[in-house]
């Protein structure tokens, strides 16, 4: 599906870019005293651009509090930029009127992590479904129970399972329910944030089978947010990483894993356990944790923890270089 | 098997609820030698954790209930003793540390006062001296500054730290078994490796055992040395770490080892799916517990609830390996 990309830009410009997000931005205000005074920002987004095909999977992985969730709530409209721009089909979403911004909606969607706080506890999953398309004008009445049993079925649940509620459904279940939502109105980004982290191990494969499936059948584009690296490299044709609210890597899955350039990506790789036992390998223990986005470190963010650091790297902050081949690393020692 | 330190005979843990009874635990049988690492992998309702609270005997009573069973360490039955001698045990010669390590700290306490509260307890020593010993405690699961962070409250350190502050307290008086429970689970994977590589490095300093409670089959086969899988309250299999990934016997096994998504796979393949749901233990299935999920199911497995099975040193709780039912699957797959 994206074989082309790496070789040829050209063929990157003929394929429809359908997201682009330019230098985005998110500081949350940190305010404390009598008067709320503001006193700092969370630098929660800090400089974040990628783009996103139609029909590519583009992964955004990295640790808590990197700034992978809020670069995907900024992105649907669920959280005002700081500054920055995210163009979908060319025009910056942030630009849009009120009324545009909800029309448009059904074209970006999301999927939670936990599907039980993302689901209405009070409405059946009849409402729950139809209620989206009922909102956009696309079905009513009979059309729209109509389509909610064709969602149910596309999902792998039944119509039997309309008239229940939330709390009657297992966790894949009701993920599966959140993906027919998600699916109601077509849209043409979905956004997953962590679909399947807070399902059983035997669960997983089936929500993640089920993504797949989907995306062959409808050919939408998944932003895919997770921590967990096996997933990433499962689904994703492309991956960005992220420390400390900026991408300090991105390029072709395959790439990305085989020889990744910063030295974080490369720490992050070596941590992730790998089910084989017999497996031997030297393991690159980071030390210490991630600073605080509160207060960052000058120059390159990673170098607290960096074992190439160098004298440059507290002094100027390294930007995202093109090695070649469509791949991205921002470190001073690899550009 | 006279190096056994923990035997666990035919446990069984159930809850009295106003649903029903739960069978938590449903006759489990398990062994760990002096300072081996067992690996207990099971997904939600597998019965792990309450194996392990059964040990300590930290299950709440009621609802809960230990029915059966024996459990014996260094020679006595721990289920036989009565609480001032289990309370001497506990957190001296077994301890245990949990998922969350904000919820078993306490929050008014400093984790200095934590830690020497359980080195005065158990060892008799006074408070300056137990103070030395817990800074050297701290020293050696590498917190930094330990003469200062002893003083901190659990809120002042980062997730990885307080997991490592949790260690300390839990090693403080050099336990011959810690009971780890999902340890890792709620931490960064780079804070994940850390505290695998401390569990492995502490398990030769101090040679004490550890049963390592984990969903993640890639940390049992980064840590274990002999693997037991939990399914429905029972152990479904049980065998050293390179058998149970190189050549899983239970079909429960093989399909969860085929289900999960490998950062290793060299090629996109399709995960193998486990259809259906991990099972409610209020309403386990007759028969063996996991027939309804089971490619292999036959008629038998409906009706019998099969033993375990040994081979060799491996155990297989599946009536495929058991010999008055092997042929039943032959002639079936031989028309």
């Amino acid at each position: 599906m994206i074989s082309g990309i790496t070789e040829n830009k050209d063929v990157m410009v003929s394929k429809n870019i359908l997201l682009e997000v330019k230098r985005l931005k998110k500081y949350f205000p940190i305010r404390s005293g009598i008067f709320s005074r503001i006193t700092g920002n969370v630098h929660a987004v800090d400089d974040v651009s990628f783009h996103l095909s139609e029909g590519e999977n583009l992964g955004l992985v990295g640790e808590s509090g990197c700034g992978k969730t809020t670069t995907g709530r900024v992105v649907l409209g669920l959280q005002k930029p700081t500054s920055g721009e995210a163009l979908f089909y060319g025009e910056n979403i942030f630009e849009y009127s009120k009324a545009r911004r909800r029309a448009e909606r059904r074209n970006m969607q999301i999927i939670f992590q936990d599907p039980y706080a993302s689901l209405n506890p009070g409405m059946t999953v009849e409402k729950i479904i139809g209620e989206p398309m009922w909102f956009h004008g696309i079905a009513k009445g009979k059309d729209n129970r109509d389509r909610v049993t064709e969602l149910l079925e596309t999902v792998g649940l039944s119509r039997q399972h309309k008239s229940r509620y939330p709390h009657e459904f297992s966790g894949g279940q009701r993920q599966r329910i959140g993906i027919a939502r998600a699916l109601s109105l077509n849209p043409k980004l979905i956004i997953c944030d962590e679909p399947v982290s807070a399902l059983d191990v035997s669960i997983q494969a089936q929500v993640i089978n089920l993504l797949e499936d989907l995306q062959a059948k409808f050919g939408f584009s998944y932003l895919f947010i997770a921590h967990d690296l096996s997933v990433i490299k499962h689904i994703s044709n492309r991956v960005a990483v992220m420390y400390l609210g900026k991408i300090v890597e991105t390029a072709e899955t395959e790439e990305l894993f085989h020889h990744p350039k910063h030295p974080y990506t490369e720490a992050l790789m070596s941590a992730v356990p790998v089910p084989d036992p017999t497996l031997k390998r030297e393991q690159i223990i980071l030390e210490g944790d991630v600073p605080s986005p509160i207060n960052p470190p000058s120059g390159c963010y990673f170098r607290t923890r960096c074992r190439y650091v160098k004298p440059i790297c507290s002094e100027q902050e390294p930007l995202l270089t093109d090695l070649g081949g469509e791949h991205y690393a921002a470190c001073h020692l690899r550009s | 098997m006279n190096d056994a330190l923990l035997e666990i005979k035919n446990l069984k843990t159930y809850f009295y609820t106003d649903e029903g009874i739960s069978k938590a635990v449903g006759g489990v049988d398990l062994v760990i030698n002096r300072g081996e690492i067992l690996g207990v992998i099971g997904e939600s309702g597998s019965g792990k954790s309450v194996t392990a609270l059964s040990v300590i005997q930290l299950v709440a009573i009621p609802p809960g209930k230990i029915v059966s069973g024996e459990i014996w360490f260094e020679g006595k039955n721990l289920l036989e003793m009565s609480l001032d001698e289990i309370r001497r045990i506990r957190g001296n010669k077994i301890s245990m540390i949990f998922q969350e390590p904000m919820t078993s700290l306490n929050p008014v306490l400093t984790i200095g006062n934590q830690i020497i509260e359980n080195i005065v307890t158990h060892q008799k020593l006074d408070k300056p001296l137990a103070r030395k010993q817990a800074i050297e405690m701290l020293k050696l699961v590498g917190i930094p500054s330990p003469g200062k962070r002893i003083d901190e409250y659990p809120h002042q350190l980062s997730g990885g730290m307080r997991q490592r502050a949790m260690i300390a307290m839990a090693l403080s008086c050099r336990p011959k078994l810690l009971i780890a429970d999902e340890p890792t689970t709620a931490l960064d994977v780079t804070i994940q490796a850390q505290i695998l590589e401390l569990i492995r490095k502490m398990r030769k300093e101090i040679g004490m055992a550890v049963m390592m409670i984990t969903h993640d089959l890639a940390v049992i086969a980064e840590v274990a040395d002999n693997v037991a899988v939990a399914y429905g309250g029972k152990v479904m299999e049980y065998g050293d770490v390179i058998s149970i990934f190189k050549d899983p016997l239970h079909p429960y096994t093989k399909a969860l080892y085929n289900s999960i998504p490998r950062i290793t796979d060299s090629k996109k393949r399709r995960l193998e799916v486990i259809d259906g749901i991990v099972p409610n233990p209020l309403d386990l299935p007759e028969g063996c517990s996991f027939h309804p999920r089971c490619k292999f199911a036959k008629q038998i497995c409906k009706q019998m609830d099969p033993e375990l099975v040994a081979l060799g040193a491996r155990r297989v709780r599946c009536l495929m390996y058991d010999p008055a039912y092997k042929d039943s699957f032959k002639a079936d797959s031989d028309p």
